[in-house]
Protein backbone atom coordinates (compact mmCIF):
# COMPACT_ATOMS: atom_id res chain seq x y z
CA UNK A 1 0.00 0.00 0.00
CA UNK A 2 1.18 3.70 -0.96
CA UNK A 3 0.83 5.91 1.93
CA UNK A 4 1.40 9.67 1.58
CA UNK A 5 3.88 11.91 3.82
CA UNK A 6 3.46 15.38 4.04
CA UNK A 7 6.47 17.41 4.53
CA UNK A 8 7.05 21.08 5.24
CA UNK A 9 9.82 23.69 6.11
CA UNK A 10 13.34 22.25 5.91
CA UNK A 11 11.88 18.74 5.55
CA UNK A 12 10.49 19.80 1.90
CA UNK A 13 13.42 21.77 1.35
CA UNK A 14 15.49 18.98 1.96
CA UNK A 15 13.55 16.17 -0.47
CA UNK A 16 12.25 19.11 -2.76
CA UNK A 17 8.97 17.11 -2.21
CA UNK A 18 5.90 18.53 -0.47
CA UNK A 19 4.67 14.73 -0.09
CA UNK A 20 6.45 12.00 0.19
CA UNK A 21 4.87 8.57 -1.39
CA UNK A 22 5.96 5.62 1.03
CA UNK A 23 5.18 1.75 0.53
CA UNK A 24 4.03 -0.38 3.26
CA UNK A 25 3.25 -3.89 3.20
CA UNK A 26 0.23 -4.03 5.55
CA UNK A 27 -1.95 -1.47 7.51
CA UNK A 28 -2.89 -0.83 10.05
CA UNK A 29 1.03 0.11 11.81
CA UNK A 30 2.15 1.87 14.42
CA UNK A 31 3.88 5.64 14.06
CA UNK A 32 7.19 4.12 15.26
CA UNK A 33 7.20 1.69 12.45
CA UNK A 34 5.95 4.30 10.10
CA UNK A 35 9.36 6.36 11.48
CA UNK A 36 11.33 3.53 10.84
CA UNK A 37 9.84 2.99 7.26
CA UNK A 38 10.17 7.11 6.18
CA UNK A 39 13.85 6.77 7.08
CA UNK A 40 14.56 4.03 4.69
CA UNK A 41 12.61 5.59 2.27
CA UNK A 42 14.43 8.84 2.21
CA UNK A 43 17.72 8.87 4.22
CA UNK A 44 17.69 12.35 4.34
CA UNK A 45 15.15 12.50 6.56
CA UNK A 46 16.79 10.52 9.02
CA UNK A 47 18.28 13.34 11.19
CA UNK A 48 15.00 15.00 11.45
CA UNK A 49 13.04 12.27 12.29
CA UNK A 50 15.39 11.49 15.41
CA UNK A 51 13.20 14.35 16.56
CA UNK A 52 10.14 14.95 14.39
CA UNK A 53 6.59 14.33 15.50
CA UNK A 54 4.22 12.45 13.52
CA UNK A 55 0.76 14.08 12.81
CA UNK A 56 -2.36 12.01 11.72
CA UNK A 57 -5.50 13.69 10.52
CA UNK A 58 -4.03 16.73 11.97
CA UNK A 59 -2.83 15.83 15.37
CA UNK A 60 0.07 15.13 16.95
CA UNK A 61 -0.19 11.42 17.85
CA UNK A 62 2.27 8.74 20.00
CA UNK A 63 4.45 6.14 19.10
CA UNK A 64 1.86 3.20 19.60
CA UNK A 65 -0.70 5.02 17.49
CA UNK A 66 -2.17 3.05 14.59
CA UNK A 67 -2.45 4.30 10.87
CA UNK A 68 -5.31 3.50 9.27
CA UNK A 69 -5.92 3.76 5.18
CA UNK A 70 -6.96 7.08 4.19
CA UNK A 71 -5.29 8.81 7.68
CA UNK A 72 -3.67 12.45 6.80
CA UNK A 73 -0.23 12.03 7.77
CA UNK A 74 2.44 14.73 7.99
CA UNK A 75 6.19 14.92 9.61
CA UNK A 76 6.31 17.99 12.06
CA UNK A 77 9.90 19.16 13.19
CA UNK A 78 11.42 22.33 13.84
CA UNK A 79 8.49 24.57 13.74
CA UNK A 80 9.30 28.20 14.59
CA UNK A 81 5.36 30.42 14.25
CA UNK A 82 5.32 33.57 15.35
CA UNK B 1 -16.72 31.73 23.46
CA UNK B 2 -15.01 35.09 22.45
CA UNK B 3 -12.36 33.03 19.96
CA UNK B 4 -11.05 34.55 16.42
CA UNK B 5 -8.54 32.87 14.79
CA UNK B 6 -7.05 34.11 11.52
CA UNK B 7 -3.97 32.94 9.18
CA UNK B 8 -3.90 35.50 6.44
CA UNK B 9 -1.69 36.09 3.64
CA UNK B 10 1.30 38.26 4.20
CA UNK B 11 1.53 40.99 6.99
CA UNK B 12 -0.64 40.88 9.69
CA UNK B 13 -2.68 43.94 8.86
CA UNK B 14 -3.36 46.84 11.61
CA UNK B 15 -5.05 46.40 14.97
CA UNK B 16 -8.78 47.50 14.92
CA UNK B 17 -10.66 48.08 17.92
CA UNK B 18 -11.76 45.00 20.17
CA UNK B 19 -14.77 45.32 22.41
CA UNK B 20 -15.09 42.51 24.99
CA UNK B 21 -17.65 43.26 27.64
CA UNK B 22 -16.46 42.93 31.21
CA UNK B 23 -12.99 42.61 30.23
CA UNK B 24 -10.78 45.29 32.63
CA UNK B 25 -7.40 43.59 30.60
CA UNK B 26 -7.28 43.38 27.03
CA UNK B 27 -3.47 42.90 26.37
CA UNK B 28 -2.00 42.66 22.96
CA UNK B 29 1.64 40.85 21.31
CA UNK B 30 2.69 41.89 17.98
CA UNK B 31 5.33 39.56 16.85
CA UNK B 32 7.48 41.72 14.02
CA UNK B 33 9.69 40.75 11.71
CA UNK B 34 13.54 41.65 13.08
CA UNK B 35 16.08 43.07 10.26
CA UNK B 36 18.45 40.48 10.93
CA UNK B 37 18.81 36.27 11.67
CA UNK B 38 21.52 34.57 13.15
CA UNK B 39 23.47 37.99 12.62
CA UNK B 40 22.77 38.56 9.21
CA UNK B 41 20.81 40.78 7.22
CA UNK B 42 17.87 39.78 5.81
CA UNK B 43 15.30 40.87 3.44
CA UNK B 44 11.75 39.31 5.39
CA UNK B 45 10.66 35.89 6.24
CA UNK B 46 8.45 33.60 4.39
CA UNK B 47 6.41 31.99 6.61
CA UNK B 48 5.02 28.27 5.66
CA UNK B 49 2.09 26.55 7.34
CA UNK B 50 0.16 23.02 7.45
CA UNK B 51 -2.77 24.82 7.59
CA UNK B 52 -5.45 23.35 8.75
CA UNK B 53 -4.07 21.89 11.74
CA UNK B 54 -2.00 24.91 12.65
CA UNK B 55 -5.49 26.30 12.74
CA UNK B 56 -6.85 23.42 14.71
CA UNK B 57 -3.45 23.09 17.03
CA UNK B 58 -3.99 27.07 17.68
CA UNK B 59 -7.76 26.40 19.09
CA UNK B 60 -6.52 23.59 21.02
CA UNK B 61 -4.37 25.89 22.94
CA UNK B 62 -6.64 28.87 22.67
CA UNK B 63 -10.04 26.79 23.92
CA UNK B 64 -7.38 25.22 26.93
CA UNK B 65 -5.95 28.80 28.08
CA UNK B 66 -9.26 30.66 28.21
CA UNK B 67 -10.33 27.71 30.37
CA UNK B 68 -7.79 26.79 32.98
CA UNK B 69 -7.60 30.95 33.12
CA UNK B 70 -10.91 31.84 32.80
CA UNK B 71 -9.96 34.25 30.14
CA UNK B 72 -12.95 36.28 28.35
CA UNK B 73 -11.66 35.51 24.78
CA UNK B 74 -8.50 35.18 22.78
CA UNK B 75 -7.66 36.86 18.89
CA UNK B 76 -4.81 35.49 16.97
CA UNK B 77 -3.91 36.20 13.98
CA UNK B 78 -0.44 34.71 11.94
CA UNK B 79 1.04 35.18 8.55
CA UNK B 80 1.65 32.37 5.59
CA UNK B 81 3.43 33.24 2.61
CA UNK B 82 5.82 36.34 2.33
CA UNK B 83 6.45 39.65 5.43
CA UNK B 84 9.01 42.29 4.87
CA UNK B 85 11.31 43.02 7.61
CA UNK B 86 9.51 45.26 9.86
CA UNK B 87 5.96 44.39 9.38
CA UNK B 88 3.76 42.37 11.95
CA UNK B 89 3.59 38.26 11.29
CA UNK B 90 2.03 37.31 14.93
CA UNK B 91 -0.75 39.17 16.66
CA UNK B 92 -2.07 37.47 20.12
CA UNK B 93 -4.77 39.47 21.92
CA UNK B 94 -6.08 38.19 25.38
CA UNK B 95 -9.21 39.67 26.67
CA UNK B 96 -9.39 38.60 30.73
CA UNK B 97 -11.35 40.41 33.45
CA UNK B 98 -7.54 41.07 35.07
CA UNK B 99 -4.71 42.02 34.13
CA UNK B 100 -2.56 38.93 35.97
CA UNK B 101 -4.61 35.94 34.21
CA UNK B 102 -3.82 37.46 30.75
CA UNK B 103 -0.70 37.47 31.53
CA UNK B 104 0.00 34.42 32.34
CA UNK B 105 -1.91 33.22 29.46
CA UNK B 106 0.27 35.29 27.02
CA UNK B 107 3.52 34.08 28.13
CA UNK B 108 2.12 30.61 27.93
CA UNK B 109 0.24 30.79 24.50
CA UNK B 110 3.34 31.83 22.81
CA UNK B 111 5.58 28.76 23.82
CA UNK B 112 3.11 26.44 22.90
CA UNK B 113 2.76 27.93 19.86
CA UNK B 114 6.21 28.01 19.02
CA UNK B 115 6.40 23.57 20.24
CA UNK B 116 2.99 22.93 18.29
CA UNK B 117 1.78 24.98 16.04
CA UNK B 118 3.45 23.60 12.51
CA UNK B 119 4.62 26.68 11.51
CA UNK B 120 8.25 27.53 9.95
CA UNK B 121 9.88 30.19 8.02
CA UNK B 122 12.52 30.73 5.77
CA UNK B 123 14.65 33.95 5.52
CA UNK B 124 15.76 35.46 2.79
Amino acid sequence: MRLSIKLFGPDRRAVGLGELPVEVRRLPITCAELRKRIAEVEPRLAKSLGHARIAVNCDFAAEDALIQPGDELAIIANVCGG
Amino acid sequence: MNLQIRIVDGPVPPMDLWDVPGAGAIISFAGNVRPTEHDQPIHGLEYEAYQPMAQRQIEIIARELIESHKLLGMRIEHSVGWVPVGQCSFRLEIAGRHRAEALSAMAEFIDRLKRDVPIWKNSK
